[in-house]
Parts: C-alpha cells; structure tokens; sequence
C-alpha cells in the first residue's frame, strides 16, 4: 500500500548518507554476519552475569519464602509490581509504533519499529516474572488460569482484576509477538540468502516459511500485517487499562481513582518511548546506523515524549486536584502524605523526572543533541519507575486506620531480583541485535525509494 | 589368618587378566584391596554364630519405644475422640487464683478458659493465665531430678535429701522451705506437719511484686494485717495510686471485671469516674478519666495531698506542712470533694510498698467511709502474703552459713528480687539447697539438687484465694516427664506413704465438708467441688473498723521518713513496674507472651525504658537508642522508648526480663530491672531515686506492633462524655453515613453472624489475644518479624492517644476481621481464596491461597495476615511450632497454615460449626450467646458479644439499635458484622 505514497519534499529525508537500496541490506545486514565484537561480548557478559545473579535470588526467594522481600502486613505489594507495571509501561512503546504509527501512515516508524517491538516482547517478559514470583505459593501460579479442573467446580475468580490482567498480559504478549515475527519473515529471507553458514540457512528458511518475494506473498504479507495492526492496536490502550484497574477498583485511597486508566497509558507511553529512545541511541552508535535512525527519528521520539509527559504531568496535578474536590478525607491525606510524608524524596523524585525534565525538550537543540537527550530519557524511566511505587507503596503505608501505619524498605533481594530483570532485558535484546535484523529492511527500502523518487522529482524540477 | 598362603600354587591355575597370569606385582596390590580372602575355620564359623546370636539376643532384651495409635476398644466413659471435654481448675499463673475451665482434646488440655462459677474472675481470664497452657509443654522444662547435675532417681534423691534433714535437725541447723505466697490450705496444713516433724526448720514466703506495705498499713491503721479485698464495682468514684488494678496488681482480672461492671453503661447509671495518679503509664491509667502523672518520690506527697483535702472536707485536724511542689494541687482538691460527695461509694487504692503511703490511703478510705463498703477488711485476700524482710533474714542466715537445707519452691529467688546477687553468694553456703521448679531458672541452676515440680496443670491442689473461697486444681494431663510435685516431696520426706492427692481429699474431708451443710457425703460434696472447681464457705457481710491511726500522724510519719523526701523537679527517677504479659518474669520462656504486645506500648519481646517525648528529645534520644540507666544499686542497659504520657523526669521499666536461665525463648530476652530495685527496712522498693542516663551510642530494634498513635482526626473510636450522652446517647456517633447500593442486599442463609463490642467495657488487657492465639494455632513470628511489622495476631488492639503528648487520653480498639458484607477482599482475589459463606461470614480457603496478597492490600482495617515464611517446623523460627512437645498444644480443630497463605480472623468457624452441630444433634435451634468466640469467652469485661443477626431478639440483634453502635470505616460501604459502642467517659 505504501509504495504509492508521495511524502513532501519539505519533510526531513528519513534515510540519510544517500544510501541505496544495497546499501541498506548490507548496512543491516553485516554486523549479523561478522563475528561480535569486543563491545557487545562486555555488555552481554555483564547483563547475563546480571540475569544469573537475578535468577539465584529469585531461588533464594523461593526456597525460603516471600519473607525475604521487604514487605509486611501493611505494604503487600512493593518493587514486585512496581516492577511488574513499569515493564508492562515500557512494552507500551513498541505496539504503539508499530500498530498505531502503522495506521497512521507515520513512515518514521520503520527505522525504529523493528527494534522497539522487540524491546516490547522482552519487556513484557521481564514483567511476567513478578506476578508469578510475587506469590506466596508460585507453584500454584497456573491456578490464576481458568483451565478445566478436577476439583470440584473450581474456578477463577472473573471479577478479580488481577485475573484480568492475566488475560491480557497473555493476549498483549501474544499479538505482538506475532506482530514482532510476522514483520521480520521478509527480512528473514533476506538473511536466509545471504548467509553462508548452513545452520543459519537451514533455520532462516524455516523461519521464513518459504518466503519468494513474488507479487502475491507480498499482498498477502501487506494484508495480514494490516489485520494484525488493527488487532494489536485496541490491545495498546487495554493492557495498561487493566494493569491500572488492580488500583483503581480497590478501595485504597490513592488507588481507588477513575483517571487511572488513561493515565496509566499515557504513563506507559511515556516510559516506552523513553526506554526506545535510550536503547536506539546506544543501538545506532554500536551498530554504525546513524543513517537509518536519524536525528530527525530522535527528535520525533522527543516531541512524544514531551507530549505524553505533559499529559502525565496533567494528571498528576489533575489527582491533586480531585483528592481535594472530592472532599475525601483520607484521599486528601494521601496525596498530601505523598507530597511531604516520609516517601516524599519518592515523590519529588517523579515529580521532577516526569513533569519538569521532559518539558526541556520544548528546545530544539536539546531534542536534536544526543547527550542530553540520553540522559533525560533515562530520567524519564527513573521517574516512570518512581511513579509505581509512589503509586503502589505511599497509597499502602498509610490507609485508612493509622494502627497499622508501617513503612517499607527494600530488601537486597528485591533489589537484585529488579536488576535481575534488567539482565533479561539486556541479554535478550543483545541476543537480538546481535542475531537478526535491528532494522526492519524492507520497510526502510520502502521508505527509501520513495524518498529517493522524491529526489529524484526535485532533481528534475 | 590365611590358610591358602600356605598351599603351594596349583599347576593348573586360572587367570583372569594377563597381569595376574604375570603375576604383576602392582595388580597383586589392587587384587589385595579388591576381594579380601578370607574363609572361615570351623572354629570361626562357631565363634562368629556365636556372637551373632548373643548380639541377636541381647538386642531384643532392649525396650524399643512402642508407639500406639489403637483406637479405644474399652472407651473410657466420657471421653469420645473429637469430642472436647472441659474440667475446672485453678489458675496459677500469678497470685490471684482464678477459676479455670480447661479444654481437653483426646487426653491432653488445649485451652484455657474462664471459670464462670469462679466468683473472682466469673469466666474471664488474662492473657499470662490463658498462655500458661504453653508454659505445660515447654519443651525447656526440667524432665527429671538431678543432683549437681547429674540424674538421679528419685528415691536416691529422697534418701540424700531425708538424710540432710534429719542431719540438720540433729545438728540444730536450719532447714528453710522458701516459697512465693501459698493460700492452698492443704499446701499450708502439710507445710506445718513438715516444719513439725523438722524442728529448726521454717517456712519463708516473699513476693517479688509485695504487697507488705499494705497489710502493715492495716496493722496499723485498724489493728489487723490483713490484705483486704476490694469492691470496684461498688464504687462511683475509684482513685488508683501508682496501681495498675487493670493490667498487673492483685487480683487484675477480677478488678477489671468489677470495674468494667461500673463502666458499661446501663440507663439511667452513671458510670463510674476514675482517676489515677502514676508515675509510669500503665493499662490502668490509660482507661482513667483523669490522669495526673507525677514523679515517683511525690507520691507520698500527692497521697497526702488527698489525705489532706478530704480531712478538710471530714473537718479533721489540719496536717502539718509538707512539700507540695509540682504537685496537681487544685485536681487533687477537686477529686477530694468528688469522693466526698460519694462517700461509702468510692475506692482510693494504691500499689505503692510505701507504709506510709498505704496508711494515708487507708485514712483517706476511713475518712470516706469506705472501709467495711468497697473496702473489705472481713473477707481478706489471701494473695501476697510473703515478706521480704524474712528473705533478707534468710540470707543473712545463709551468709552466717546457719542454713543446711534449702527447699525452693514457687519462686525464683536468684532473679526475681533485689536481693537476688547476695541470695547467689549466700547460697554457695548452704550444703542442700534444692529447687522444685518444673522449669529451668536462674535459681534451679545453682542449687545442688533439682527436684523438678509439676505444671499446675499436671497437679493437684488447692488454693484459698480469699478467706472462705476455696478453689480445687485438678490434673488435666499425667506428668509428661519424670517430675513429681513438690508437695509430693515433702509427704515422701515426712515419711507419709500417701501421695499428695489422697492428702489433699483427707484435709478437705476434715477441714471443709463439715463446714457445709448441703452435702450429706464427702464424696458428693468432693465431687461437686471438684466439677465447679470452687468451693464456698458462707460468708458475713463487712464490716466498718475503726481508725487506729489518724491523718496527723501519718504525715508526721512520713515527713520524718528520710527516704520520702523529694529528690527536687530535676532529678531523675525510674519506676519499675510488672508488665501486662510476663509479670514478675517466671513465664519468660513462653513465646506467646513474649509475642503479646503491652497494652500501651505495644512493644514486645524485651522492655524498654519509657521516657517522655520532651526529655528524649532534650537529649536527642529516639525509639530504639540504648542508654545505660546507672543507679546507687547497678546499671542497666535499655533501649529507650518515646511513651507520651510519661512525667518529664520519670522513667519506666518492666520487670520480668532479662533472664539468663529460662530456655530458648526467653533467656536474654530485655534487661532484668530486679537488681535495681531498693530494699530497705524490710520492704522492696520499686521506685528508684537518683538515676543518671548515660548513651552508649548504640541502637537496636524494638519490635512494636504500632507506630502510629494518632487517629489523625478520623472518627476510628468514637468517644463521648457522660454529661453529653445523657443529653443525647447518639453522641459521639451522630454522623453515621446513609449507605445506599446499587445491588440487591446479600441474601443471607440460616444466620447471619455479627459482632459487636463495647469500647466502654474493653481496657486493653490483651486477654483476647493470647485467647485467639492458643485457639487458632496462630504462630509466633520473633522479635526481628515483629519489628518488620510481620506479627500474625489475628485480632490485635489498636491503641490511640488523644490530645498533647504530656497527659494524652488513651483508646484502646480491639480490630478483627470485621467480616464485611461488601467484602473488599473478596473480590480481588483471582483464584477466589477468600469468599462469603451463606451466614454472614468472610472465610479464607488456604488450600486454594496461592499468596497474591491483593486482599490485604484492598482490606481497610488491615487484618488480614499473611505467611511470610513456615512458622512451623522451620528452625529459624525456634519457638513453639518447632517444638515437639509444644506442638501438643495445637488446636485438632484448625490447620497449621503453611507458606506463602493468608491468613485472618475465621470468626471461630470451628467454634460456630460445633454449636450447630450440638444443637442439630440435639433437635433444637441454636441459643443466642450459646455459641462464644475465643476471645470473647476470655474477656474479663465480656465486651464482646457475639450472636445472630436475623434472630431480632438475640442480644447482638438489639445492640446493633443502640445510638452507641457504630460500624469503622462504615462510610466505605463494606457493611462489617463487627461493630462499637462509644467509648463514654466520665470526665468531671
């Protein structure tokens, strides 16, 4: 479909370095087929060394008990599902820019969308680890399924949110990595050609599944990744939807909230796109791909950020607001409890990283210099995480009977097994830089032609 | 021996590898170590069938443990498996003696109740006397006689110990018997034949908490030296003096009973109005209506401020000056005119061991003509009867070496007093000191001989609670171990072939059958006795007495008493005090105590040092800061502790701790306060002048199950004054919120279960959770999981302070599962672990609990509790539930809940499901208050009620009318069956 289209020649080109179409499979391409290098070897090293550490004290934590996290009868839930809603957030960024961006005809998706899916199945991944490991009895996890049983008539609790939650973490990691794979099958017979290596070939041709190229493959290929964006799209808005339901029906003050929902997506975009944007900088910069993901990329991913930062930010004072409006005595204290009780570093924390730093990106040249926009995407995760567990731990420590007010504190435990996760990020997400196509090939070489017919039309005019 | 080495090789030899046809030397090495040959002789056959059948032989000769699990083929009569039975005893927990019921599951006790036909306690108990169920399957306790360590038979222990005996006799040394007060009359009736047949021998008896002071007083004051009995029920105007009647002093579970009878409000009666005067926060003064707190050394000068202003009023003689400094003068004024106005209807106590203090107390009583009215000087108590004075004299006895034999029984002399350092040297001197104590203490591991005792559980006895009330303790259990009662040894010394149990019926037969006349034989009456546990003699009505001495010279007295004058406003002193849970200490190896928060501090495991916010402040101290306490007497470690309500120069400690020899559980458990306590001139003293503080820079982690004081404005306890509920009952409670929903009402089944509990009648004694605990199996965490706020209670106490930090009121809120009928729980819960049964009741299926912990999350009252890590079996976790012996105590009914579960407030299911069954059983409907919640049926106020909500007649049913009935966090919709009455207060 979208070989038709003509973009302005008043946009900023997409692809830079006057590449042609060779040059962008060879430019991809390459890096898969040489040996790693020393770089990648060091970070792989360090985030498998990571995973493993992360998955010992997740043993550790199983063999003994929950008891060796930090919480207690007041605070149930802490860095588990801080944890497990700040990666769902980050695995938001990925189906928005394929599916969403998709249908939207935005063409600055191709360069990044490839790698931002992947970091979105990773990331759901790493979330899925703490709804099972956050259970006193995580042996028992499959009973959250609502499978056929011989005990008696039992079942799942369907008006649980976290039940719903199961339903569509699963749907949500599902379809995008249908999504994930579907859109690498032509770039997958790409490699397929190109490889020497006979047990890369062997596996490429499966994993193509025959892929020819012709006409007809690629209609059907045009169609099938259209029904998928369509179906991937309302599962965008959903997943987050749900996750900010375990709060919003509760009847916790700071949780019992209806503008969680939007909020709760808005946020999740938010922090995927941060996380995109700190993964392809890294990624453009070790993979030499300066000229596919362009600045003109970047300072796009800024101007979402700010945009979704600003609406979060909104949010935040909309919460404020409410908590006053609503004349609610113990949400009026919970939201003044956040702002200047005992977590209020935790608070002011968000606050700054989520609200003011991204409003820095209202400047050109700070959303077109690498450095700065680094380090504020990074920012922008450490107040997406702080977010949750402002959410999740000031809202619990103190509720509604001061009795059983209690404080939290991390345990090493919980702490390792968080940086644990990250080790799975990273392994995961090198193992693919490393393995297949960073860049989604064909689309670029889509991007591209037109781009170069455009010249070519201003060269003749 | 090698019989073939000797054989030339055959010429045909088989081989098996070329090596050994070589004949390899290393292969001959290996073969060697591979298959040793060897084959017996004849002569070794025989010699090796020999011994194998010897060892056979002597190996079955030996008595493996038989392990019998045979169901009943004769079942013995009244005893059914499954089918509880309860027999009445009597507690020994503390002093006071109050009635049991104890609960008896297949041949072993499981829980302890109240007595209801116990006139001292009627039914209630306190959490030490509750808990003493665990003290009888202490795995620690000393499991057989032992002689300087080393076991001994007991019939070769009674020989040495006859021989010392008769030896000190015949030499005209002292034998002592040293006990705790003993009221048992056959006890005391075999004591006496004892000291008969030893002449030289005595019998010493102190109290570590004394009450000598107090009996002298009334030596003095009325000419008898007797410990009165005390009607707070009778009295409209109560004033407590440094007594914690409520939470440790005397009688607490009958005190609490009788007062909470004048606090519930009935229409029409104006509940009582309560003032106390304390240096220490106590339980008691938390549930005054006024509370003055003053230094320890102004309490005799407060006391006789009062004596003072109701002399006045009485129109007696003016007392001579003395300092009033600091003192509250006007409140006291005004509470003098209040007692007058209700004269023969008040009650002025204190717990001070200051004679002069009691004395002014006993004018103050005279002068309102309370003696003979709430002051019973007739039908005295028969608690604390000891003398420390005669244990100084022993040790003093001891030291001059006079001593041969020491006979130790009931009290732990090594810990448990001030004298306790010189009771160590002295006793270095005395060549048979013997211990009956069935449990490890500092005293049973110096002394030569153990003779270990019985739990009061596994014994008889009796006991004389007050004069004419006689209780029967009967045995629920054989002995677990090799232990005999200590009155068993002395009839074995005497020479008395009887058994304790045969002496005991003898000395009722001729003591107390023929003072009745209802009965026409012994064994009727004896079986009657024994069922009710008590046993009553007619009593006559009190009697006024007269004031011997009068109020001048009190005053005189005390002005002239050295060790009474003010130590100045700056000084600081400390007041060491009995804790709700441990009390005098003998009971430190029980986890559940050590676990059981004190009412108003809520800390637990270990005391700390109660300082006032202001002065820790001052000096930069916080919760948890060890400071060393230096005294004329030693020092102390303690951490501090920030307790609103503490005077600005006072200190507090418990008592109770600190135990170097107690078991696993409570050795070195909080710092032993005894050695700083005074004696002097014949009385232990418990406060302590001239204290310096000194920080050691060190911290550590006190463990309280509460942070948080304030209610933060929130209508959480809702409380009223008596005047402004006279106007109108609904106040306090006027905005109850109008509950609308958008769903049909739950339709509830057969019954619909509801709660409700009257903050007027609750002190915050914690009897109810020591009740819940030994009901529902609920673990015990430790220190270091308290302290992550992990405690497992199931119900617990909320306590709230109100108004400034110097003199708060205090709150106390029994919180619970509150069994909500939108439970919030419930629907969170994937896996639907926790669900609503058809009456009424929040139920947790820990089968199905896979530990999401989403419903403690969502529950507003935060009740529900989860299973951090295996309580049970689980050595990290040393305290009851990994002791074989101690798990005899778990309740058959209730699961063992493993980890990674939630767990909460079942409201007794089991105790629901067996009242229904009962009534099924015997075709009739269910009884309203038949069936009794754990904590409910400990409770000495009874504030609790618990019924059926769709019966309208059922006591539950009209409570939820009352104007005072209000339901917490009600305006959340989750519509609780567990509900409050005010709290209503009687503040001038």
């Amino acid at each position: 479909m979208s070989r038709l289209t003509v973009s302005s020649p008043l946009r900023p080109p997409q692809v830079t370095g006057e590449k042609s179409m060779v040059d962008v499979t060879e430019d991809v391409c390459r890096p898969l087929e040489r040996k790693a290098g020393a770089g990648w070897k060091l970070l792989f090293l360090l985030s498998s060394l990571t995973l493993l550490m992360g998955a010992a004290l997740v043993g550790y934590q199983i063999k003994k008990g929950i008891g060796v996290w930090g919480l207690n009868k007041t605070i149930g839930w802490a860095f588990d599902i801080t944890n497990f809603v700040f990666w769902v957030g980050i695995g938001h960024a990925g189906t928005l820019i394929s599916a969403i961006l998709l249908l939207f005809r935005q063409k600055w998706r191709t360069s990044i969308n490839r790698a931002a899916e992947a970091m979105t199945i990773f990331a759901v991944l790493c979330a899925a680890v703490f709804p099972v490991i956050h259970m006193g009895r995580p042996w028992l996890a499959f009973w959250v399924f609502p499978y056929p049983n011989l005990r008696g008539s039992l079942w799942v609790n369907f008006r649980s949110p976290l039940l719903w939650d199961v339903f569509a973490i699963s749907t949500y990691f599902i379809v995008s990595a249908v999504f994930w794979y579907i859109g690498m099958i032509p770039d997958l017979a790409t490699l397929r050609d190109r490889t020497t290596n006979k047990v890369k070939k062997r596996l490429f041709s499966v994993f193509s599944l025959g892929w020819d190229g012709s006409s007809r493959t690629w209609a059907r290929y045009e169609t099938l990744t259209l029904i998928l964006a369509g179906l991937a799209t309302p599962l965008v808005v959903s997943v987050h939807t749900i996750v900010s339901m375990d709060f919003a029906t509760s009847v916790i003050p700071g949780w019992h909230t209806t503008i969680f929902p939007p909020y709760f997506v808005v946020g999740a975009v938010f922090s995927g796109f941060g996380m995109v944007l700190t993964l392809l900088i890294l990624t453009r910069r070790v993979m030499h791909w300066e000229n596919y993901i362009t600045m003109h990329h970047l300072e796009n991913m800024c101007k979402v950020i700010l945009a979704t930062g600003s609406i979060v930010g909104f949010a935040y004072v909309t919460e404020f607001f409410m908590a006053w409006y609503s004349g609610n005595a113990y949400e009026m204290f919970t939201f003044k409890n956040r702002a200047t009780g005992p977590y209020a570093w935790a608070y002011w924390t968000m606050m700054t990283c989520n609200l003011i730093v991204p409003q820095l990106f209202w400047f050109k040249k700070i959303r077109t210099s690498i450095v700065p926009m680094f380090i504020l995407s990074i920012l922008v995760n450490v107040g997406m995480w702080f977010e949750r567990f402002v959410i999740i731990v000031t809202s619990l420590h103190r509720d509604f009977l001061p009795s059983s007010w209690a404080m939290y504190k991390p345990t090493f435990i919980e702490v390792g097994t968080f940086l644990g996760t990250f080790g799975l990020f990273f392994t995961c997400f090198l193992l693919f830089i490393r393995f297949l196509p960073g860049i989604a090939i064909h689309e670029v070489k889509i991007v591209l032609s037109a781009q170069n017919k455009r010249e070519e039309v201003i060269r003749n005019v | 021996m090698k019989p073939d080495s000797k054989k030339p090789v055959p010429e045909k030899k088989a081989w098996k590898s070329l090596e050994e046809l070589r004949e390899d030397p290393a292969r001959r090495e290996g073969k060697a170590d591979e298959f040793p040959e060897w084959s017996a002789s004849r002569r070794d056959f025989l010699k090796l069938m020999g011994f194998g059948l010897g060892t056979v032989a002597m190996t079955a000769c030996t008595r493996s443990p038989v392990h019998k699990a045979i169901p009943f083929l004769q079942k013995p009569e009244e005893l059914t498996p499954g089918v509880a039975n309860w027999y009445a005893t009597t507690c020994a927990g503390c002093s006071a003696g109050c009635g049991l019921l104890v609960k008896s599951r297949d041949g072993r006790p499981i829980k302890v109740e109240g007595n209801p036909e116990s006139p001292l306690n009627q039914g209630g108990v306190c959490a030490l006397g509750q808990a003493s169920l665990l003290s009888l399957y202490d795995g620690a306790r000393l499991k057989a006689p032992r002689w300087e360590g080393n076991p001994i038979a007991w019939d070769a222990l009674d020989e040495k110990v006859r021989v010392a005996l008769a030896s000190a006799a015949a030499e005209g040394r002292k034998a002592v018997l040293l006990t705790g007060t003993i009221s048992g009359p056959s006890t005391l009736a075999l004591i006496e034949e004892f000291l008969k047949k030893f002449p030289g021998s005595s019998h010493v008896a102190y109290d570590p908490v004394s009450a000598k002071a107090i009996r002298e007083a009334n030596r003095r004051s009325f000419g008898a030296a007797v410990l009165p009995t005390y009607r707070f029920d009778l009295a409209e105007r109560i004033v407590g003096i440094q007594a914690d009647f409520l939470g440790s002093w005397l009688s607490p579970v009958e005190f609490t009973r009788q007062y909470v009878s004048r606090r519930k409000l009935k229409l029409g009666v104006e509940p009582s109005r309560h003032v106390q005067i304390e240096s220490d926060f106590s339980l008691t003064g938390s549930n005054a209506d006024l509370r003055l707190p003053i230094a320890p050394d102004q309490t005799a000068w407060a006391t006789l401020a009062l004596l003072e202003a109701v002399q006045a009023l009485a129109g007696g003689a003016a007392l001579p000056d003395f300092p009033k400094q600091g003192l509250p003068l006007e409140k006291i004024q005004a509470v003098a005119k209040d007692l007058w106005a209700h004269r023969g209807k008040s009650l002025v106590v204190s717990g001070s061991n200051e004679p002069v203090v009691q004395a002014a107390v006993n004018a103050i009583n005279a002068l309102l003509d309370n003696i003979g009215k709430t002051v019973d000087l007739d039908g005295v108590s028969r608690q604390k009867l000891g003398d420390e004075a005669a244990l100084a004299e022993l040790v003093a006895a001891m030291r001059r070496g006079e001593v041969a034999a020491l006979l130790i029984e009931g009290v732990n002399p090594a810990y448990d007093n001030p004298l306790a350092g010189e009771f160590r040297e002295a006793l270095k001197k005395v060549p048979l000191s013997l211990s009956f104590s069935p449990a490890p203490d500092e005293t049973a591991a110096l002394v030569r001989a153990q003779a270990p005792g019985l739990h009061f559980l596994e014994a008889w006895n009796d006991a004389e609670p007050r004069a004419g009330l006689f209780h029967l303790t009967q045995p629920l259990i054989a002995p677990l171990f090799d232990n005999r009662g200590f009155q068993d040894g002395l009839l074995r010394w005497l020479g008395l072939g009887q058994d304790f149990y045969r002496y005991l019926q003898a000395h009722w037969e001729k003591t107390l059958y023929p003072r009745q006349t209802k009965f026409l034989s012994f064994r009727e009456f004896w079986n009657h006795s024994l069922h009710d546990g008590v046993f009553r003699l007619p009593g006559s009505d009190p009697q006024a007495k007269a004031l011997v001495e009068n109020p001048v010279e009190i005053a005189r007295a005390a002005l002239a008493d050295p060790r009474l004058r003010a130590a100045g406003a700056e000084a600081l002193q400390m007041q060491v005090y009995e804790s709700v849970a441990l009390r005098e200490g003998a009971a430190a190896n029980n986890p559940w105590l050590q676990e059981l928060p004190d009412p108003v501090t809520k800390v637990t495991w270990g005391n700390v040092l109660k300082i006032a916010p202001a002065e820790a402040a001052r000096r930069g101290w916080k919760d948890g800061d060890v400071v060393r306490v230096e005294t004329e007497r030693g020092n102390l470690e303690l951490p501090v502790f920030l307790q609103p309500g503490m005077p600005a120069k006072t200190l507090g400690a418990a008592l109770g701790y600190g135990r170097t020899a107690a078991g696993k559980v409570g050795k070195g458990v909080g710092a032993d306060a005894y050695p700083m306590l005074g004696y002097a001139d014949g009385y232990f003293r418990y406060a302590i002048p001239g204290v310096r503080l000194a920080a050691t820079g060190r911290a550590q982690r006190v463990a309280t199950t509460q942070t948080h004081g304030s209610m933060e404005g929130r209508a959480i306890v809702r409380q009223t004054n008596f005047d402004e509920y006279k106007k109108n009952p609904r106040a306090g409670n006027e905005d109850r919120p109008k509950l609308i929903s958008l769903w049909p009402a739950w339709k509830e089944g057969a019954h619909s279960w509801g709660m409700a509990i009257d903050l007027n009648a609750c002190t915050g004694c914690s009897g109810c959770l020591i009740g819940c605990q030994v009901e529902n199996n609920v673990p015990v965490v430790g220190a270091e999981e308290v302290w992550r706020r992990r405690e497992m209670g199931w119900i617990r106490i909320d306590r709230y302070y109100v108004g400034d930090a110097e003199n708060p009121e205090t709150l106390h809120q029994p919180m619970m599962c509150q069994h909500c009928g939108n439970a919030p729980c419930e629907t969170v819960c994937p896996v639907l672990a926790t669900v609503h049964s058809s009456d009424g009741l929040n139920q947790q299926v820990y089968n199905r609990c896979v530990g999401t912990r989403y419903c403690a999350n969502n529950c507003p009252y935060k009740v529900r509790r989860f299973n951090w890590f295996d309580y049970a079996d689980n050595p990290e976790f040393d305290f009851n539930l990994n002791d074989q012996v101690a798990k005899l105590a778990l309740n058959p009914d209730i699961t063992v809940r493993s980890r990674g579960v939630m767990e909460k407030c079942s409201m007794c299911i089991q105790r629901i499901q067996e009242g229904k069954l009962q009534a099924k059983n015997e075709g009739r409907a269910l009884k309203d208050s038949e069936i009794q919640m754990a904590c409910q049926q400990s409770c000495p106020g009874k504030a609790i009620v618990f019924g059926d909500l769709n019966d309208p007649n059922s006591e539950i049913s009209k409570l939820l009318k009352d104007e005072r009935y209000y339901a917490v966090l009600e305006e959340l919709n989750v519509r609780p069956a567990v509900g409050y009455l005010t709290k209503v207060r009687n503040k001038e």
